[in-house]
């Protein structure tokens, strides 16, 4: 693994090389790396098969066309124009999963007290990522973070909320999980297949509303998107 | 270095490989095998690189002694190869001893074959591509036709000796967290895989790994092939329709070409690690 240090859009970053299979890449500020990481994913370089763009790292995963001199052309990358951004309501009905017991024994707050806090709090699409249709949301309370699960569960439901060390996340797809189960909503966000799969850009403001078992199974039954709930 | 011998040339034996690219602007063709399907199928039979160098034959089939033991791919036309006077099957990975010979007849069926060797010809690499280009003399092996005499020699690929199921690691981004002694025991530790794995990720049983954590403070990004350490201390490797993104560190990662052999293990099969 090499590493050296990277000048782009008076932003300072740091890319490391592992065996010229793939780079990562970090910024020295905050919030810099999100318009890096869009900037190299639409530049569509021939040596880079993949781009992944978390909230603290881009993962660019290289082909053979790759060699050391290719990261200056990042340099001559020019930012375009911020988008806007949208609040969505995210309605969740907080449901008993076995999880909260970990959630409560680990915070040291009530289920109720959790709610409240969750309600109480905007929360900002920091990425996407895991699997289609997973949304990482920032904001999350300190007091609220739980560690990862030691074993990830076999199966979460998909449109399962669930809490991961900082972050509050929604599962789009039935899948694997190593977080913690607090509720469910009865909206699909993936809009598969388009792209991108579902409608949310980088930014989006995300306010929880608690809904009950019969709300949930109403919204449910109608097949709504989150676009059209919110409209 | 372990070598063949070349002891009767067949019609038109060459060294090949996926030719040389981009040149035409100077007048100098992309030469490379002539069949660039059957030659790739003989290099990945052995899980070479799709630009390795490569024997061509064409029409009449060489008569080649291997003085060290290695293993053999042959694609392409079928030149009713033997070894050793035992018909052998083409499209298979065939191992060779010392003193074995490889002949054959007449092509049918086809015009070109080629023979795929585990490990790297010693061969002249010219304007970045070891095929033969006979007109200007460049290239393979001297850059001529193979003649009776010729002696080739090659390189062991670094995996020889090792068993089949020991699959190649490369340190990840969170490597150092493991404990020394973990670093250690990632090689020598036989895990067996998990019957709970699929598409996704393979989980691995066995002894468990001291890292000095097992939480990421982020979810940061994932690939086919990274081997992450969840607080269980037992890896898991992310395999095609693994996620993008995760929080558990990434103590290794092992390259696309041995995700493909990882992948042929059966479940509850054996498998272990050497870093490199």
């Amino acid at each position: 693994m090499t590493s050296k240090s990277l000048h782009l859009n008076n932003s300072d970053f740091e890319v490391q090389n592992f065996n010229n299979d793939f780079l990562l890449i970090r910024a020295m500020e905050e919030g810099t790396l999100a318009t890096l990481g869009k900037l190299l994913f639409e530049k569509q370089f021939d040596f880079i098969d993949e781009v992944i763009v978390t909230e603290q790292e881009i993962c660019l995963k290289l082909n053979e066309l790759f060699d050391d001199q290719k990261p200056e052309l990042f340099t001559k990358l020019q930012a375009s124009n911020q988008s806007v951004t949208n609040t969505y309501r995210l309605p969740i009905y907080f449901s008993d999963h076995d999880d909260w017991q970990k959630v409560c024994a680990n915070t040291g707050f009530g289920k109720e007290e959790i709610i409240q806090q969750l309600l109480d709090t905007d929360f900002t699409v920091a990425m996407f990522g895991f699997l289609p249709g997973f949304i990482y949301l920032n904001g999350l309370p300190s007091g609220l973070h739980v560690p990862r699960k030691s074993v990830p569960a076999k199966y979460v439901k998909a449109n399962s909320v669930a809490i991961g060390g900082k972050y509050l996340g929604l599962y789009a797809l039935d899948s694997p999980g190593g977080w913690h189960v607090i509720g469910r909503v009865p909206l699909s966000i993936l809009q598969i297949p388009q792209l991108p799969p579902l409608p949310l850009n980088l930014e989006d403001r995300i306010q929880c509303v608690r809904i009950t078992a019969e709300e949930y199974a109403h919204i449910n039954a109608q097949q709504l998107n989150l676009i059209a709930y919110n409209a | 270095m372990p070598s063949f011998e070349i002891i009767k040339p067949g019609l038109l034996t060459t060294i090949q490989d996926a030719g040389r690219q981009g040149l035409a602007y100077y007048a100098i063709p992309p030469s490379g095998a002539m069949d660039s399907n059957a030659a790739r199928i003989a290099l990945l039979l052995l899980n070479q690189a799709g630009d390795a160098p490569l024997i061509e034959c064409t029409s009449v089939a060489p008569t080649i002694k291997f003085h060290d033991a290695t293993k053999i791919a042959i694609s392409g036309a079928d030149f009713q190869w033997t070894l050793n006077d035992a018909p052998v099957v083409v499209h298979t990975v065939i191992s060779v001893q010392p003193g074995d010979t490889l002949s054959g007849k007449m092509a049918t069926n086809g015009l070109r074959g080629y023979l795929a060797i585990n490990g790297t010809l010693l061969v002249d690499k010219v304007y970045n591509s070891y095929a033969t280009y006979l007109n200007a003399g460049i290239g393979g092996y001297k850059g001529r036709v193979l003649k009776k005499g010729d002696i080739i020699e090659w390189e062991s690929s670094k995996e020889e000796g090792y068993p089949v199921n020991t699959i190649p690691l490369l340190p990840g981004p969170e490597f150092r967290w493991l404990s020394a002694a973990a670093q250690h025991q990632l090689q020598d530790i036989t895990y067996t895989i998990g019957s709970d794995s699929n598409r996704m990720g393979l989980r691995l049983r066995g002894e468990r790994l001291e890292s000095t954590s097992y939480q990421l403070e982020h979810s940061l990004p994932v690939l086919p092939g990274f081997v992450q350490l969840p607080p269980s201390g037992l890896p898991l490797i992310l395999l095609q329709d693994g996620q993008v993104s995760g929080g558990y560190p990434r103590i290794a990662y092992l390259r696309e070409r041995y995700l493909a052999v990882l992948n042929q293990i059966p479940l509850g099969g054996e498998v272990r690690f050497r870093l490199t």
